[in-house]
């Protein structure tokens, strides 16, 4: 039950962490490219572009740490879905909204917009979290895992230790043998 | 989680609540600004016109075009800029008054008004506001054009290819242009003193 319950937390987190990610890319990506719009002043809008998909691909790799590194990838792929999404609800928004009329102009706009937006934003994202998992998984593991590596280094350490006992048990018998191939050659 | 790692990810839920800040109040922009910029259009356009005169040839005539703008959106707007061409209209001249080769006779002269953005004129949503420009008729050339009149002693002026530019205050927005209708007095005015 409990073990059930803490698939389903890690599940939501992943989830969770998916989604605050795509709001981020897809937010600082309207912002940049559509600035009349926003209230945010973006001074580069191509620097927000490129680095900011980056710098939260990198984010949530980091926080995946505890994930394999292919789920860390598919978090990082689903971000960026999810994120192209919300660039295309923006673009239909006054549609959606009432105050427009889907024109074929419009979606024709609209469309481009969003094929612009995969072609920036996947790449980006998925380098980001797979760069960032790495980077997490060498300078900042989790407890858990460090705790993990650290059972698994001690029972490494028992294995040669007997290793080392059983070879030091088994060498008077090899001398021994040895020995007995020299006085048969002489 | 590691200490930095929890850093981290206060941060990034911190960034992701910015983020879902900026990505709604930048729909709602959107939302509100494509509303005005699509329907603006049919909400500004000349009114009336006046004609100031005493008849002494001395005097230098004014005519006077009054515009109606109505914001039909939820956000302010600001209009920066008017302008059109004044042409008479030749009573006595069978072409309509939209004819290209009659308009080329009847042009007096540019008229409008240009404010720098910040300083132009606020309407806000649902709001009509009123807004005129004068043309003084100077030159002889330009006086002969201004003077026709109909047998009553009433002017048909013509207001040619009115343009509105507006912008939205407090947005970095390049002002934005809307073509209105010509504007043509049929029943005549008569100048004022």
């Amino acid at each position: 039950m409990a073990e059930r319950r803490d698939r389903w937390l890690t599940r939501a987190w992943f989830a969770s962490w998916v989604l605050l990610g795509a709001v981020i890319i897809a937010a600082f990506f309207i912002a940049s490219f559509f600035t009349d719009f926003s209230a945010f002043p973006v001074r580069d809008s191509g620097a927000v572009l490129l680095l900011v998909p980056l710098l939260t691909g990198f984010l949530l790799g980091i926080l995946l740490t505890d994930a394999e590194i292919v789920t860390a990838a598919a978090a990082g792929v689903l971000s960026a879905l999810v994120a192209v999404g919300l660039v295309g609800v923006f673009l239909f928004s006054p549609v959606l909204a009432g105050v427009a009329q889907p024109t074929q102009v419009f979606a024709a706009f609209s469309i481009s917009r969003i094929a612009l937006s995969t072609i920036v934003l996947f790449p980006l994202v998925i380098v980001g979290t797979v760069v960032g998992r790495g980077i997490g998984d060498l300078f900042l593991p989790s407890p858990r895992v460090k705790e993990q590596l650290d059972q698994l280094r001690e029972e490494t350490r028992r294995w040669h230790e007997a290793l080392d006992r059983l070879e030091r048990r088994q060498e008077p018998g090899k001398e021994q043998i040895v020995r007995e191939e020299r006085e048969g050659k002489d | 989680m590691h200490v930095v790692a929890r850093v981290l990810a206060v941060a990034y839920v911190v960034l992701g609540v910015a983020g879902a800040i900026i990505y709604v109040q930048t729909s709602v922009n959107y939302v509100n600004m494509t509303e005005i910029n699509l329907n603006i259009e049919d909400h500004a356009g000349v009114t009336h016109v006046e004609v100031h005169w005493s008849g002494d040839s001395s005097d230098i005539p004014r005519v006077r075009v009054w515009f109606n703008v109505t914001n039909p959106g939820r956000v302010s707007i600001e209009v920066t800029n008017i302008d059109f061409t004044l042409h008479m209209d030749d009573p006595e001249d069978a072409r309509p008054w939209n004819d290209n080769a009659k308009l080329d006779e009847t042009r007096i002269s540019p008229g409008g008004f240009t404010y720098s953005r910040g300083q132009g004129i606020l309407v806000g949503p649902g709001q009509t506001v009123p807004m005129s420009s004068e043309v003084p008729v100077e030159g002889p050339e330009r006086f002969a054009r201004f003077n026709q009149t109909d047998a009553y002693g009433r002017y048909h002026p013509i207001v040619w290819s009115p343009r509105l530019a507006y912008t939205f205050p407090g947005f970095d927005i390049t002002p934005l242009l809307v073509f209105l209708s010509p504007y043509h007095e049929v029943q005549g005015v008569l100048p004022r003193g």
